[in-house]
């Protein structure tokens, strides 16, 4: 009798215990690096994000060097060819708000899609900084040429369809 | 004697708990499979569906687009524009960095297609990056299709490369809401749930009824049982139906029945063999008391009380062997039986009993057949036909007569003592086989009877798979007769063989 108990008191701990897991939802930190995802998605946002472990009030050089040395976590991808580095981190002096980022001429090796994601982690992780309103990032001092407009925005990035974030949470928006 | 303590049957143990969880369980994996099942089917169904639609879609797109060697938004736009949007809630077509070329959903607002006036749109960066991961891998070169049921709709997308001459020049990719079918799918949900509540409702019902009417059967059982363990041998159950419950119930009757014959006739057997024990004990006693409480008691007298006690004693052996005998009858199995012949062992008895009819004046006469062979003990044999004979003796008239014959006839010896002395009344007839009856007591003791010389060949002939009748003679007296079954010799070989 008393190991029946046992049995229905594992039970409802076991689904209370679920219960809390699937109610999980990730909360969102200060600042967020944003990386790839590295598993087999199908579906969704090309990129993913890991907390920030700085300090408190990390400056734009500070979140690169995180950004540059990678993810943390096992789940998430560098979207960056091995060796980038950071070669300068300065505001425009003409166009506040415009941080002008230089990396090492290997980040001159991404084209395409692999450029824009690479672009975008940088320009999402850097534009949670207070007074970051577009990034421009140049390899080894130059420009690159393919890319269409050299002011990247965050607002440029769509993440999510915004018809099926409408459809599943009601919102009008997405952020 | 104290009632058997019981315990209280704890709920989860008892029977009727446990059909009714059993019951439970079982429509419960049955319900569990009926929510699941159809549902899970009718959505693969309709993933497959989706799939083949939305992958020819943008395989017609993508081949529309292709025909372009690099991809403009003005380019891109008016091909789309001659495409029908075949209900999907927007397509999207990027050049292979992921910039946006062409947005269905901005293109419709653009159209102002309905004459109204539309709303300025909010303010939106000139140029957009569509960062989903079928877009990304459909720049790796993949046609990827992607689908799940959420909130009653079916979201499904799908992405393709645009490929020029082996080179990827963008993707496109689609998105539909199917609410339609996903409110299909939710009815059916509902509908199934509906059912399930009904049949869960009915089958809590059905399974509380069904336990309790099996469980109350065994029950009544159980409390049956308890009764007769109480004393009360008369209790009875009432089988219903034709199951196995009513084969329990009848069992445990006959049971019953049993019981109840065998305490009474242990109750009758005590108290008459402490009575038949009890009563020679007294004359004992008695005699004894006299010889010693009198004084100067001549001689002649204290012969005669000792002769007396002498006689009494015998009685006492008398019914202690018989007793005895009983006893090993009810209780130990026969012994190594043999074919015996039923005419040779009388003719014995006869030869030994005819000094005692000799005395009694009664004449001994006997007609024995030969070949009457049966299977028994030669000594069970003797008893029987003495007891027979030795009765016919004691209680005749002086002048009567003892005819004996042994006989077959058909598959049977028979044996039969025929005498012409007091006879037994018409309703005593059934009872003389009992043991301590007997018909005349007086006559009984004072011809040194036991009242258990008719129960010894009773039960010595149902040893033997035989019977034994008593009935009276027609002109007085009594005629008993006993049965065995003829030895057969080729049977019993047979037998044996096999």
């Amino acid at each position: 009798m008393r190991r029946t108990h046992r049995l229905w008191a594992a039970l409802l701990a076991a689904v209370l215990l679920l219960a809390a897991c699937g109610g999980g939802e990730r909360t969102r930190p200060d600042y967020m690096l944003y990386f790839l995802p590295a598993g087999e998605k199908l579906q969704g946002s090309a990129l993913d994000w890991e907390p920030y472990s700085g300090g408190e009030d990390p400056s734009p050089e500070d979140l690169l060097e995180a950004l540059l040395a990678g993810p943390t976590q096992e789940e998430l991808a560098s979207p960056f060819p091995r060796g980038v580095s950071l070669r300068s981190c300065d505001w425009d002096e003409e166009e506040p708000g415009v941080l002008q980022v230089t990396l090492s001429e290997q980040y001159g090796a991404l084209t395409d899609i692999s450029l824009t994601l690479a672009d975008y982690c940088i320009v999402l992780t850097l534009s949670q900084l207070d007074g970051v309103e577009a990034v421009e990032i140049r390899s080894g001092g130059h420009n690159t040429g393919y890319r269409g407009n050299q002011r990247l925005q965050a607002e440029e990035a769509l993440l999510w369809d915004s018809l099926i974030v409408q459809q599943v949470s009601g919102e009008e928006t997405f952020s | 004697m104290a009632a058997p303590k019981r315990n209280k049957v704890p709920f989860f143990s008892s029977l009727q708990t446990k059909y009714a969880l059993s019951y439970l369980a079982i429509f419960a994996v049955v319900l569990l499979l009926l929510n699941t099942y159809p549902v899970l089917a009718s959505q693969d169904l309709l993933f497959a569906s989706k799939r083949d639609s939305l992958k020819s879609q943008t395989a017609v797109m993508s081949s529309a687009l292709m025909e372009l060697e690099t991809l403009t938004a003005d380019q891109v736009t008016r091909v789309m524009s001659m495409l029908d949007s075949m209900g999907l809630d927007r397509i999207l077509v990027t050049d292979p960095s992921g910039l946006v070329l062409y947005d269905s959903t901005q293109a419709e607002s653009g159209d102002g297609t309905d004459g109204e006036e539309s709303a300025p749109p909010e303010e939106e960066p000139q140029d957009q990056y569509a960062l989903y991961q079928e877009v990304v891998y459909a720049l790796e070169g993949n046609d990827v299709f992607f689908s799940r049921y959420a909130d009653s709709c079916f979201i499904s997308t799908a992405a393709s490369p645009i490929v020029y001459r082996g080179m990827v020049i963008g993707s496109i990719y689609i998105l539909e809401l199917d609410e339609a079918q996903g409110e299909l799918l939710l009815s059916l949900q509902q509908n199934l749930r509906y059912i399930s509540l009904v049949i869960a409702g009915v089958t809590l019902v059905m399974s509380a009824f069904f336990s309790k009417m099996l469980t109350a059967r065994i029950a009544a059982l159980l409390r049956a049982i308890r009764i007769v363990g109480e004393g009360e041998y008369g209790h009875r159950l009432q089988p219903v139906g034709r199951d196995e419950m009513a084969q329990l119930a009848e069992e445990f009757n006959h049971l019953t029945d049993r019981l109840q014959t065998t305490e009474e006739v242990r109750r009758r057997f005590v108290s008459d063999a402490s009575h038949e024990l009890k009563t020679p004990l007294a004359s004992i006693r008695l005699l004894a008391d006299s010889i010693l409480q009198t004084d100067k008691m001549d001689p002649e007298t204290v012969r005669d009380f000792v002769s007396d006690i002498g006689r009494e004693a015998d009685r006492l052996t008398r019914i202690t062997e018989h007793l005895l005998a009983l006893t090993r009858l009810d209780s130990l199995p026969a012994g190594r039986t043999e074919p015996v012949d039923l005419a040779r062992v009388t003719e014995r008895v006869l030869s030994m009993l005819a000094p005692v009819a000799d005395a009694a004046g009664v004449t001994l006469e006997s007609s024995c057949k030969s070949g009457c062979v049966v299977r028994a003990t030669e000594d069970e044999l003797y008893q029987v036909a003495y007891n027979l004979v030795e009765n016919a003796i004691k209680y005749n008239f002086a002048g009567g007569r003892v005819f004996l014959s042994v006989y077959r006839e058909k598959d049977q010896v028979l044996l039969e003592v025929e005498d012409t002395g007091i006879g037994i009344p018409e309703e005593d007839l059934p009872k003389v086989f009992n043991r301590f009856y007997r018909v005349d007591k007086a006559r009984s003791r004072e011809a040194g009877g036991t009242g258990l010389g008719l129960s010894i060949v009773r039960d010595t002939v149902r040893r033997h798979g035989g019977w034994v009748t008593a009935r009276p003679r027609a002109a007085g007296g009594s005629i008993f007769t006993v049965g065995f079954p003829q030895y057969q010799p080729a049977e019993e070989e047979g037998k044996e063989a096999i």
